[in-house]
């Protein structure tokens, strides 16, 4: 399935007296929604029946559900209220409308939401196949600021058919273009649709005195006030995880080990969590937890089944989950995702992977000034690797990494809690510990890797790296290379890097100059 | 006072039936000023001469530049005015040395291509207010409607509104000279008349459905017009719809896609609001609209405004007294980027290579309120430097980064 590393998107569903029709097609479209950056907002019309409908959503933990009851929705015919409550309610920036009962024929989503990519000020519609004949409409994806723009559906509409051609010519008025794919489908099956007026007689039951308030509109903004209203309950939140305990001792029950520190941590609420995956490392393991623990709110730890004493011996105050796995292979991916899955089930507004072997240098730490800022998603940090001693670091050493300089390593460690994500690399090894790049910053943070310390370790290392990846020799070799530079490590005076020439791209010519 | 000479170069390629009208008006307009010569398959008539310098060159249709390449070239010296009638490739010009002034008929953007919007003259086709011909009948015997193709909508527009109008009473008339060929195709009710009877036969109809300058042409005598052309259907026009329909110059509804479908309910719809009530007050609004944005008197005026300033500009631009007297001011495209502590002149997205500290502090100084001479004064520069600064500024003239005020 294709993936996008932050979809960014909320697909809203109006919900009227249909769980059975949407768990039948459910079943085969949960996968699109499981993708990184998708939250799905139910829209429902009425309180009752909204136990059965929670108890189903909560078999789905990894997709980043919001149930809102909005009582002033009652029409299956006419869903238009129900999606304005859904965009009203939407927290992504860009909005999907569909219909619940639909299967995906092609991977709609994935397909308009990497077209409006290239396509700004558009927004983009697919065909619903029903029966024999393929239907331009129902499925609108825009950014929600479009939608907000129009003031979303008219509500005043009997057809659903009418609202949707409405609102289509409002947005082409308000310069927002139409992007129509017929290659991308979904599909109504025929017997979902028995409570509906067939389609292809929709069109003819149009009153014509409402034609052309329909099709040419001339207000933009049919509601003025486009706010969050009164009759908008919102029942279930992912941002507010009510399953949370269960659904992560569900989930954790399907390891061969874990501890939870108490049932309140599901309840509490964390600026930063620290993510540690672990094999082996009894010898290290207590120092990372000690130097985390004073810059991090919150410890999540899973051990990839250690043979030595790890797991036991580690504890801090921080720690909220620990975890050990069945250890099939050495899948580093692997290992990441399923921390991060556990951390999708907590209250957080940041995660940062940090290594057993590593830890913070106290002099360069400002992960809580990154935090603070609004316009940062993704942070990297620099590292610094450890030889001989304590206190010296090497300068020389190879690094893929286009921002790595003078021997720091840069890495992309810390990022946004943007709901259930997955680390999409394709490399088991050696990817982006971070499940989406967006708005990025280089911060002033320094960690500090004892992995290359003494000349045994890395003799484990290079022969543990050469046995799970033969690809990157070179790099490898580097670490057992014999003339290296060394330096006091309280020498490293700040981490200035020269990140505007690597990010700037000059294209200039140099040609002729005027007045010399 | 000195006799002035232009020479109008157009070539028909590409143009659309507007474009051609327009420069019928043109000719009309400058000869009755000027000696005005003609060059091309635009014109019937040719009066070009070799031989002749001309105070202004106006070039319709791009593709004389490369048709009349040696022509052109042998007036190198001569201004140029050019007209962008059309969206097309036609209505496309890069910068170039001589080139003075557009005349930009249909939202052409040009400022992308290197043409600053202060060079710019943007213009709608002119109207003439005739009359008043509005009239009402809710029942007529006949409905008289008068229908303006663009030639792109066979298929769709013109069977749609054919289809409805054969299930009604409408006598439909289609005024085009290219549908003379489709005569024998078409039923009893539509009769195909040439487009020089245009004004007579809007003066009879009960509606006009017509797009682009047709239908502000119908407007303007105060006929209701339904918005039918090479973007879909617009709808009848009315005072609440006009600004979003005159934002599309009428070519059809706003937002829509060149040859859009056009539903055919919706037609009948549009087209039968005129017979629901009597509207002439409505029209008599837009009318009085249409006057104000297309009014002859304001696109006479404007035009003559800006050739004489081109001839003015381009006199003292040749002139080493005058040209010291010249305001530089820097266009909206000009613009300076730094990268790696060095200075780049750019416009969109060329860039015209390293320019140093003192230039650009020097061009910041260039607002339009002073002259070269006084920019040189100011600077503290002797007559030879001041020359080497008219130099540059040419150069940066050449390319629209710098505009001259008189």
């Amino acid at each position: 399935m294709k993936q996008l590393q932050d979809f960014d998107l909320s697909i809203v569903m109006p919900f009227h007296k249909q769980l059975d029709e949407f768990k039948r097609v459910f079943l085969t479209n949960a996968k699109y929604y499981e993708r990184n950056g998708i939250e799905v907002v139910i829209v429902a019309g009425e309180l009752s029946g909204q136990e059965e409908l929670l108890d189903y959503i909560r078999t789905y933990p990894f997709i980043n559900w919001k149930i809102v009851v909005n009582t002033q929705y009652h029409s299956q015919q006419n869903p238009a209220k129900a999606f304005n409550t859904g965009i009203r309610q939407a927290t992504k920036q860009y909005v999907l409308i569909m219909n619940p009962e639909l299967e995906f024929y092609t991977d709609m989503i994935y397909q308009l939401r990497e077209k409006l990519d290239s396509y700004p000020e558009h927004y983009a519609i697919c065909q619903v196949r029903y029966m024999d004949k393929l239907l331009p409409y129902e499925n609108i994806m825009a950014k929600k600021e479009y939608f907000e723009k129009v003031g979303g559906y008219s509500e005043h509409y009997t057809e659903w058919e009418e609202e949707n051609n409405n609102i289509c010519r409002r947005l082409e008025l308000a310069g927002i273009h139409r992007l129509l794919f017929p290659e991308i489908e979904l599909n109504l099956r025929e017997n979902s649709s028995q409570q509906t007026v067939s389609k292809n007689k929709q069109q003819a039951r149009i009153p014509n005195e409402l034609l052309s308030e329909m099709l040419l509109p001339v207000d933009i903004k049919i509601n003025k006030s486009f706010k969050i209203t009164d009759y908008d309950t919102v029942i279930y939140d992912w941002k507010e995880h009510p399953f949370a305990k269960q659904q992560c001792q569900d989930y954790l029950s399907t390891l061969k080990q874990f501890d939870i520190s108490s049932d309140e941590i599901f309840e509490k609420s964390y600026p930063l969590i620290a993510l540690i995956p672990t094999y082996n490392e009894s010898e290290r393991i207590t120092d990372c937890l000690r130097s985390v623990e004073k810059y991090c709110d919150g410890i999540i730890l899973l051990d990839d089944d250690s043979t030595d004493d790890t797991y036991r011996i580690a504890q801090s105050d921080k720690l909220l989950i620990k975890a050990k796995k069945v250890r099939t292979e050495f899948n580093d991916k692997q290992n990441r995702n399923m921390l991060l899955d556990i951390a999708s089930f907590f209250k957080a507004e940041w995660f940062i992977f940090i290594d057993a072997d590593e830890r913070f240098d106290d002099r360069f730490v400002d992960l809580r000034e990154v935090m603070k800022n609004p316009d940062v998603d993704t942070a990297g940090i620099w590292i610094a690797n450890l030889w001989d001693s304590m206190e010296t670091y090497r300068t020389n050493m190879l690094d893929s990494h286009p921002l790595s300089q003078n021997g720091l390593w840069f890495r992309w460690r810390m990022f946004r809690n943007k709901g259930h994500m997955q680390i999409l690399s394709e490399n088991k090894l050696h990817f982006d510990s971070v499940p989406y790049l967006e708005n990025r910053h280089i911060s002033q943070t320094l960690l500090l890797h004892t992995g290359y310390l003494t000349l045994n370790k890395r003799n484990q290392k290079f022969s543990f790296y050469m046995n799970e990846d033969k690809q990157n020799k070179p790099y490898y070799n580097d670490i057992l290379f014999k003339t290296i530079k060394i330096q006091d490590l309280n020498t490293l005076a700040s981490l200035k890097h020269e990140k505007d020439s690597y990010l700037k791209k000059n294209n200039h010519q140099k040609s002729h100059l005027y007045l010399k | 006072m000195k006799q002035i000479y232009i020479l109008y170069v157009g070539m028909n390629t590409g143009l659309d039936i507007w474009s051609k009208e327009l420069s019928a008006y043109l000719v009309k307009l400058l000869s009755a000023r000027c000696q005005l010569h003609l060059l091309g398959d635009l014109f019937s008539k040719q009066s070009y001469q070799q031989e002749k310098s001309y105070d202004l060159v106006i070039v319709q249709n791009s593709l004389c530049f490369i048709h009349y390449k040696e022509h052109l070239s042998r007036l190198s010296k001569s201004p140029v005015f050019f007209i962008a009638a059309t969206n097309n490739l036609n209505g496309y010009i890069a910068p170039f040395k001589n080139l003075f002034g557009v005349l930009n008929m249909k939202d052409v953007e040009l400022s992308a291509f290197g043409i600053p919007e202060e060079i710019q003259l943007r213009l709608n086709y002119p109207v003439e207010k005739v009359s008043n011909y509005y009239f009402y009948e809710q029942q007529p015997e006949f409905c008289r409607i008068v229908y303006c193709p663009t030639g792109n909508t066979i298929q769709e527009s013109d069977l749609k509104l054919l289809t409805f109008l054969q299930k009604t009473n409408a006598l439909l008339t289609i005024v085009s000279d290219e549908y003379q060929c489709l005569k024998k195709a078409l039923p009893p009710f539509v009769t195909i008349v040439p487009r020089s009877s245009w004004l007579s036969i809007y003066k009879k109809a009960h509606l006009v459905v017509a797009s682009g300058f047709d239908a502000i042409r119908a407007m303007a005598l105060c006929k209701p017009c339904v918005i039918l052309g090479d973007y879909g259907l617009g709808g009848i026009v009315t005072p609440a719809n006009y600004d979003h329909l005159q934002s599309v110059s009428f070519r059809g509804r706003k937002g829509a896609c060149f040859r859009e479908m056009v539903p055919l309910d919706l037609l009948e719809v549009e087209i039968r609001k005129y017979f629901a009530s009597d509207a002439e007050e409505a029209s008599l609004e837009i009318q009085k609209k249409v006057m104000t944005d297309y009014g002859k008197s304001n696109f006479d005026k404007k035009v003559l405004e800006k050739t004489e300033r081109i001839i003015n500009l381009s006199v003292s631009i040749k002139s080493r007294s005058k040209r010291l007297l010249l305001k530089p001011c820097l266009s909206s495209l000009f613009a300076v980027e730094e990268s790696n502590g060095k200075q780049y002149l750019m416009r969109g997205q060329g860039c015209f290579g390293e320019i140093d500290m003192e230039m650009v502090n020097l061009l910041k100084q260039c607002d339009g309120t002073l002259s070269v001479q006084g920019l040189a004064e100011r600077n503290g520069y002797n007559k030879e430097e001041a020359g080497i600064l008219w130099s540059n500024l040419y150069e940066l003239w050449k390319e629209k980064l710098i505009l001259f005020a008189l």
